[in-house]
């Protein structure tokens, strides 16, 4: 059977192979910049940030929890928060689309949606 | 070896051998047909949307390679609407128009060429396929995120387009060779 294959298919096999890799890539390294962040409080939605502009949000719940967030060319980042473990500060920055940012004792989600959102039904 | 011209011909004079060829592709478009119903009634689902195992393209190198260009590009457009029409759909019409007429042409250069055998021409025509579909499916919705899924459906046209190829290459061996001119001439090439 492999005597009827010549060299060429075997060129042409792992050139597109690598087409493919390459454009896999390349969309995945690039497309996937989110527009907007979307801030959620107990699961509901607290308010949507674009991110085009650089601003700096500070989030005070009744309790006492405070969160502050800062968007700068298009990141996200948690840059303080009175909660106990930190772990959202420490989460650093977040652009992508389905990313996230977790302040589990505050009950504070931040997302970043909008831009892609993955492949269409067509094709 | 004999004369190279009169194996082509079988002795058969110019009318005799139009009015045979018409005959052949309207059998050969018929047989696409076919496949496509079966295809379109048993679905080979690879869990993927948009992955087919393009039967009907079979019928497509055959008449590639056992008549030429001229007629497996009748026979693709008498497929393409006809199926679409019958089975498919008008609006699945321009993927599979699209689709066809890239893999078609891409599959007629290759083999143009001479340095590739009829597996690798039906694996470039199954890519193409796909790739064809896909710039037609970006137009529809105006998405250049649609690429994303290129790689994959690249795979896919390429794997599927193997298989079809190595069934085409066994039928093609397997024919009379009086029954498609030019069969074994356009496959030693």
């Amino acid at each position: 059977m492999f005597k009827i294959l010549k060299k060429g298919d075997f060129v042409l096999f792992f050139v597109l192979i690598l087409l493919g890799i390459s454009v896999f890539s390349f969309t995945y390294l690039s497309s996937s910049e989110g527009k907007t962040a979307v801030v959620r409080l107990n699961g509901e939605v607290y308010g949507n940030y674009s991110l085009d502009k650089d601003k700096k949000v500070t989030i005070r719940q009744k309790n006492g929890y405070v969160n502050e967030f800062t968007i700068k060319d298009g990141h996200v980042q948690m840059t303080y928060a009175n909660c106990g473990n930190q772990v959202c500060v420490r989460t650093g920055t977040i652009e992508k689309t389905g990313q996230q940012i977790v302040c589990l004792p505050h009950r504070l989600t931040i997302t970043i949606t909008g831009g892609d959102d993955g492949y269409d039904g067509l094709s | 070896m004999t004369d190279s011209r009169d194996q082509k011909t079988y002795g058969r004079s110019k009318t005799q051998r139009d009015a045979y060829n018409i005959a052949l592709s309207a059998l050969l478009a018929s047989l696409a047909m076919i496949l496509s119903y079966v295809e379109f009634l048993l679905p080979f689902n690879f869990g993927i949307p948009g992955v087919k195992l393009g039967l009907a393209n079979l019928v497509i190198i055959v008449a590639l390679y056992g008549m030429n260009f001229k007629y497996a590009l009748t026979v693709n457009v008498l497929r393409i609407f006809l199926s679409a029409l019958l089975f498919t759909g008008l609006n699945a019409l321009f993927y599979s128009f699209a689709g066809g007429m890239i893999s078609l042409i891409v599959m007629f250069l290759l083999k143009k060429t001479g340095l590739f055998s009829m597996i690798g021409v039906s694996m470039a025509g199954g890519a193409a396929h796909n790739l064809g579909q896909l710039i037609v499916a970006a137009f529809m919705v105006s998405n250049l995120n649609m690429f994303l899924y290129f790689p994959v459906l690249l795979m896919a046209g390429m794997f599927t387009g193997i298989g079809i190829g190595v069934v085409a290459y066994i039928f093609c061996k397997r024919i009379p060779a009086n029954v498609l001119p030019g069969i074994r001439t356009g496959m030693n090439k």
